[in-house]
């Protein structure tokens, strides 16, 4: 069974993001919850090659409700 | 324990089914709940954890007050650092949720584990290593 360890950040907000590993791979255009809060997914890239069943993946999110001016 | 939460740590990987049991062994599971501390900066450091659980936040301590570093959740190492240099910890660790938990290895006892059982010590300090890498490289990316 594939393993996902996700490197998480919103380049919106200050704060290092998160790492999560995870049974499936985030998707583009998903709505996730982190913390409590809703952020999409807008960029999915494998940081390093697998290994074996564990993929590494770096994830940029954005709130998933942009504030409104 | 659940396999699954096994599966889902790196500090586990590569390693048989067996082998694994015989780290897990070596750990007690701890609970902690919100705001509860894993780690203090700069205090002597005489565990590693691996998340279970919940969520842990990792701050450093400044004049200004705490910076938040990053957030590790399930899966993930804490005090890896001193694990590897002898040093105190670097950095604070607190669980942000309840609960969060956690399994918790004695430095000393893993070190002599892996001096003992050098196959199954390549893979720890391997996984350690390369969990190290990853937190790098997030740091790089967070940073642009």
């Amino acid at each position: 069974m594939p393993m996902y360890k996700v490197s998480y950040v919103d380049h919106t907000r200050p704060g290092g993001g998160t790492i999560i590993s995870q049974p499936q791979a985030p998707a583009v255009g998903e709505v996730i919850v982190l913390h409590g809060k809703r952020y999409r997914v807008i960029e999915v890239i494998e940081l390093i090659p697998p290994r074996g069943m564990v993929h590494f993946l770096h994830v940029t999110i954005e709130p998933a409700e942009k504030a409104v001016s | 324990m659940d396999a699954s939460l096994v599966r889902q740590c790196i500090l586990f990987h590569g390693l048989s089914e067996q082998e694994a049991k015989e780290v897990l062994a070596l750990g007690s599971e701890v609970t902690y709940h919100q705001n509860d501390t894993l780690a203090v900066q700069d205090t002597p450091a005489d565990k590693v954890f691996a998340i279970l659980e919940g969520m842990v936040e990792i701050t450093l301590s400044a004049r200004d007050g705490k910076r938040t570093l990053l957030y590790l959740g399930p899966g993930q190492i804490v005090g890896e650092l001193p694990l590897v240099d002898g040093g105190p910890h670097s950095a604070n660790a607190r669980a942000i949720y309840t609960p969060t938990r956690a399994l918790a290895f004695e430095r000393q006892t893993l070190l002599n584990f892996c001096k003992s059982h050098p196959h199954i010590g390549y893979h720890l300090m391997r996984n350690i290593a390369a969990d190290l890498a990853f937190k790098i490289r997030h740091h790089n990316l967070s940073a642009i």
